[in-house]
């Protein structure tokens, strides 16, 4: 009797011990038909209502009392997953979730969660890879940019620009990630394409404020974009066939379940199309080429339940050239000229699942970005006196560029289920070439191969940061974290802390008000011409004369899931102010040609301010689904030595920007989508008014074109409208599309750049993009 | 197939080839307003250019003198001159002669200036400015490490041309101001163009060849702001380090060291309009403001002084 009751009150000890006692479920969430992680997607328990979502690598881990649970896996798009289990120890469960077909297809997924209201983080946008290539796109080209480019609060750099423009911040501004490997020129074509294949992506983050601690390096935006992984079931192929380019990606296991890989490949070939035509009008004496071409490849081992590595490489360039031949007498002349930028990118990860609740992240990242103008002149004749052939050779070529290496480690660590923490650290080692002229020179007596210009700079910048995201009730959740980050270039340091800091109040009826404040620090500069967004654009590290750049912003909004006759939308509006120090922009008068004055003698260092509010609906799921952005904004910048010291609008200074994006599934295998933009005309100087002055040097007499302030006219308002149709048809090699567009369907000239034409005293609007019609044709098997 | 190609490549280049269209658009109406351009010597009569604005499209031929125009003079707020219009007969295809407005009251060190433009047609228009002091010393003249040079005459076969060169010292003192700039120069007493030098002194601030590669090169002004001096200095400056493009058959003539003082106005206003000048044909330059100190108008009021030593 005594050791029964001695039993019975071990068990109800130990029952109690169970009911008392935390336990964690961890480990990864796919794609059940490809083996592609899930990032973003909800792990909840319905009646507690601790939850967490996966990590940029799949990865989740969900601390709960022991007992009989049930947890929902779910991922908008893939069919909910509820696992039944008695939970009384730690549990290790890789789920793979099913694509659903009961649900549309998601348009834009604010905040990842169950609800817009839920999220603490503010200011961010996941897009999905599928809308992008839904969209109506220039030329059938879909662009992962121009989609962003249609959200509130980011805008496009101007017509056919793939450039974009975080709430004020300039092009530098942006930190663009490709698998954690920073793109420093993010377009092809002088801008009018985005580097990224969509072939070869899997998601895509951009966050516009209250930046969380683990990013830093940038003042306005950060865009995460992380590549497929491979399929780790089948292989698999998709491409398309357009008017200017084609594109391939092909995926699949290299040992199933075990290792996979993808690689994709896009090119466009209108020099190959436009060589007949160039041919018969130079009469053979010219050729050409421009092309650009992306290249990425990916390769994804999983060593073991805790472990994984990946290895990705882009590498993408442009490329514009010609060559001509002609003679004098018997002197032959052969002229080439071209001019190539391209990014090269790898990183190497490796992942490890320390243990329930710890997962650490290893990465070793290199980004290069080169930038050639160049030219090389060929003379060959026949000596007068001797009779020997002669070859002179003169070339010049400028180039400029960056090279970084870094290596960084991340963790995440879920104590418990109300705290998620994020630590970790990096180091960057920077290389700047800024500007170099090289100079060849050859004949039969001497020869000259010389280079001119300032030395590489070479700089460390170094990175830490720790932050918490805490629910304090279910009301409350924080985001709390700091960022701390450090340059050392030319024997000096430049260190920094940064504070970060949002939360999220729920209020009655599912509104939600949220609130953030972030500092940020940027160690390297943009020397851009406002004038002309090139890709003689210039990386420039910091300085002693040209301090990093530092902001801070605040914003507040709200948010609230609405239903309108039986249509879910969500609805959320921001105010956003931010404050900048330090911006750089080019001396009155100065440019990136002459190499004669130093980089650092051209620029000033100023102030910016920029502020306004975002009104972001959008109708997630059902035959039509789309949103509707408007964003009322104001940009200024203020330098002592440009616009005599005044505060001026800035280029992307832009009142109003309004976006409508629509699809609509007219069946299971059509759909038709559309969508419109409006952007205020952007702030140029442009003389408007003239008058007399007198040199000091020589004495004359001249006219000099002025205007009151820097910035003072505005080009006409920006607007288009874009049409698209989409056919699909299942064969029996897989899955056809045929895409037919239009962009800018009512034929509206918008202003590329405006000028003015002295010769005919006038000014003038040069537009590019008049109404275009494209059509592709994509597989995929 | 062939035909596909064909197709696909017309279209493709019939669509990229027709995308750029250029479109005349309007520029906002601009009021014409007075202009003035006016730069005082100390010691000096004043002289004025006066005109009027127009709109940036306008026919530039169409500057015209205003010869009918009020120009006032005032001193510490008091009128002490009216500026009578003469008229430019040497016109120049290159130059918009439109004549000069001259007065004939002294320009004195220390006081501020207005320059008001009264013409019917016109809103009135004045700029004011301060002109800056010339009570500069220099003195303490050391040529001892001058040497004479010489080089061939191109034109005068056998003959030669000579040209000081090496080490001048001399001693510069006077109230210095932190707002104004200093231009020194040396000069032969029979040529007109200064010798190049250089000087490796702290004080100087800023030479006009001083290009990215480190070097400092010989320039013809050395210039220095009020800011970097100290008083009571004895500068140090090389004469034409490398050579001379000027020579002389006699050299027995003395040097004139010349100080010249501009005031903030002048300085920033010839800065800018040298930028301007550099920027005007390079498409990618970003565009130069000038300063604007007339209210109701355009242009510049602005000052100098200077002050000349001659050597024995």
């Amino acid at each position: 009797m005594k050791k029964g009751s001695l039993l019975i009150i071990l068990c109800c000890s130990f029952a109690l011990q169970l009911i008392g006692q935390k336990f964690t479920m961890s480990g990864y969430l796919t794609d059940k038909s490809s083996g592609e992680v899930l990032i973003g997607a909800t792990i909840y328990n319905p009646e507690t209502y601790d939850g967490t979502t996966t990590n940029a690598f799949g990865f989740y881990s969900l601390t709960m009392d022991s007992g009989q649970v049930s947890v929902v896996f779910s991922y908008l798009g893939f069919k909910t997953v509820t696992i039944d289990t008695l939970f009384n120890k730690n549990l290790s469960l890789n789920i793979a979730l099913e694509e659903g077909v009961e649900i549309n297809e998601v348009v834009i997924n604010v905040g990842k969660q169950k609800s817009i209201s839920e999220n603490s983080q503010m200011s961010e946008i996941n897009v999905p890879v599928k809308q992008i290539k839904r969209m109506p796109a220039i030329l059938g080209e879909p662009d992962l940019i121009k989609t962003l480019q249609l959200l509130p609060g980011v805008q496009s750099g101007g017509e056919g620009s793939a450039g974009f423009y975080v709430r004020g911040g300039g092009p530098d501004q942006n930190l663009i990630l490709l698998d954690g490997a920073p793109i420093y020129n993010a377009s092809h074509l002088f801008g009018f394409f985005s580097t990224f294949n969509p072939d070869a992506i899997n998601n895509v983050n951009l966050i516009k404020g209250g930046f969380p601690a683990r990013y830093g390096g940038r003042l306005s935006s950060v865009l995460d974009i992380s590549m497929k992984e491979g399929n780790m079931k089948k292989w698999s192929a998709e491409g398309s066939i357009g008017l200017i380019s084609s594109k391939i990606a092909v995926q699949g296991p290299i040992i199933k379940d075990k290792m996979s890989f993808i690689f994709s490949a896009r090119r466009t070939y209108y020099d190959i199309l436009a060589a007949p035509f160039i041919a018969a009008t130079m009469g053979g004496n010219a050729t050409s080429v421009f092309y650009f071409y992306d290249l990425n490849t990916k390769l994804n081992y999983k060593i073991s339940d805790k472990d994984r590595i990946y290895f990705s490489v882009y590498n993408g360039r442009d490329k514009f050239g010609a060559k001509f031949k002609s003679s004098f007498g018997d002197e032959e002349y052969i002229t080439r000229a071209s001019i190539w930028w391209g990014n090269l990118t790898s990183t190497l990860r490796w992942n490890h699942i320390i243990n329930e609740k710890l997962f650490m992240n290893t990465s070793l990242i290199y980004s290069q970005y080169k930038f050639n103008v160049g030219s090389r002149e060929e003379i060959n004749y026949n000596d007068y006196l001797t009779g020997n052939p002669v070859k002179e050779t003169f070339q010049i070529d400028y180039y400029s560029g960056i090279n970084d290496y870094a290596g960084k480690v991340d963790f995440d660590w879920i104590p418990k289920p109300n705290h998620l923490v994020k630590f970790g650290a990096g180091v960057t080692q920077h290389a700047f070439a800024t500007g170099i002229l090289g100079l060849v020179f050859e004949d039969s007596f001497e020869s000259l191969d010389t280079t001119i210009g300032p030395a590489p700079i070479n700089a460390t910048e170094i990175s830490a940061y720790i932050e918490d995201d805490i629910k304090v009730n279910n009301n409350l959740k924080l985001n709390l974290g700091a960022h701390l980050s450090g340059l050392y270039v030319r024997d000096k340091f430049f260190p920094s802390i940064q504070p970060r800091i949002s939360s999220r109040y729920l209020l009655k009826n599912d509104w939600a008000l949220k609130g953030s404040y972030s500092q940020m620090r940027q160690f390297i500069h943009l020397l851009t011409n406002e004038r002309a967004g090139l890709p003689t654009d210039l990386w420039v590290p910091a300085t002693d004369r040209a301090k990093p750049e530092d902001s801070w912003q605040v914003a507040l909004g709200v948010a609230k899931p609405i239903k309108i006759k039986g249509n879910d939308l969500e609805v959320s509006v921001e105010a956003y102010y931010k404050e900048m120090n330090n911006v750089i922009s080019y001396k009155e008068g100065a440019s990136f040609l002459g190499l004669n004055e130093a980089w650092e003698d051209k620029v000033e260092s100023g102030w910016g301010q920029t502020y306004g509010s975002e009104v972001f609906v959008q109708k997630k799921v059902g035959k039509l689904s789309g949103w509707f952005g408007y964003t009322l904004s104001w940009s200024n910048r203020r330098f002592n030595n440009i616009n005599q010291g005044k505060m001026y609008p800035f280029k992307y200074d832009r009142r109003h920007d309004i976006s409508i994006v629509m699809t609509y599934d007219l069946s299971e295998n059509v759909s038709v989508s559309a969508n419109w933009v409006f952007g205020s005309g952007q702030a140029i100087s442009l003389p408007e008014y003239q008058y007399l002055v007198t040199s000091s040097s020589w004495g004359g007499t001249y006219p000099v074109g002025q205007s009151e302030h820097k910035n003072s006219y505005r080009t006409p308002n920006y607007h288009r409208l874009d049409i698209g149709m989409s056919f699909k048809k299942e064969k029996r090699w897989g899955v056809r599309t045929w895409n037919i567009g239009v962009y800018n369907a009512y034929n509206r000239w918008n202003p590329y750049f405006v000028y003015i034409d002295n010769y005919n005293g006038s000014a003038r609007q040069v537009s590019l993009f008049p109404i275009i019609p494209s059509v592709s044709y994509g597989f995929k098997f | 197939m062939k035909r596909l190609k064909y197709i696909i490549s017309s279209l493709a280049a019939v669509l990229l080839i027709s995308c750029e269209r250029t479109i005349e658009i309007d520029l906002p109406a601009h009021e014409p307003k007075l202009t003035i351009d006016c730069h005082l010597m100390a010691g000096k009569v004043a002289e004025a250019k006066v005109s009027h604005s127009m709109h940036s499209m306008g026919n530039s031929n169409n500057f015209s003198a205003l010869p009918d125009a009020e120009v006032v003079l005032f001193e510490n707020n008091v009128s002490v001159d009216t500026l009578i219009y003469v008229d430019d007969n040497t016109e120049e295809w290159w130059d918009y002669e439109i004549g000069v407005f001259v007065g004939d009251y002294i320009v004195k060190s220390g006081k501020t200036y207005k320059v008001q433009v009264n013409q019917g047609n016109y809103e009135t228009a004045y700029g004011e400015t301060v002109c800056p002091g010339n009570s500069i010393e220099i003195s303490e003249i050391d040529m001892s490490e001058l040497l004479i040079d010489s080089f061939p005459d191109y034109w005068g076969e056998g003959n030669y041309q000579y040209y000081r060169k090496g080490k001048l010292k001399f001693k510069v003192s006077g109230p210095l101001d932190e707002n104004l700039h200093y231009f020194l120069s040396i000069t032969d007493q029979n040529e007109d163009a200064p010798m190049y030098m250089i000087s490796n002194d702290p004080i100087i601030a800023g030479q006009e060849y001083n290009i990215s590669d480190g070097g400092v090169y010989p320039s013809q002004k050395l210039y220095f702001s009020g800011s970097s001096f100290n008083l009571n200095t004895v500068l140090t400056i090389e004469l034409n380090p490398e050579s001379s493009w000027y020579g002389e058959t006699d050299i027995t003539d003395g040097l004139i060291i010349k100080l010249e003082v501009q005031n903030n106005d002048y300085f920033e206003f010839m800065s800018k309009l040298d930028d301007y000048d550099q920027a005007v044909y390079n498409p990618f330059a970003e565009m130069v403001f000038l300063p604007n100190n007339i209210e109701g108008g355009y242009g510049i009021v602005s000052a100098r002084a200077e002050y000349e030593k001659t050597t024995d």
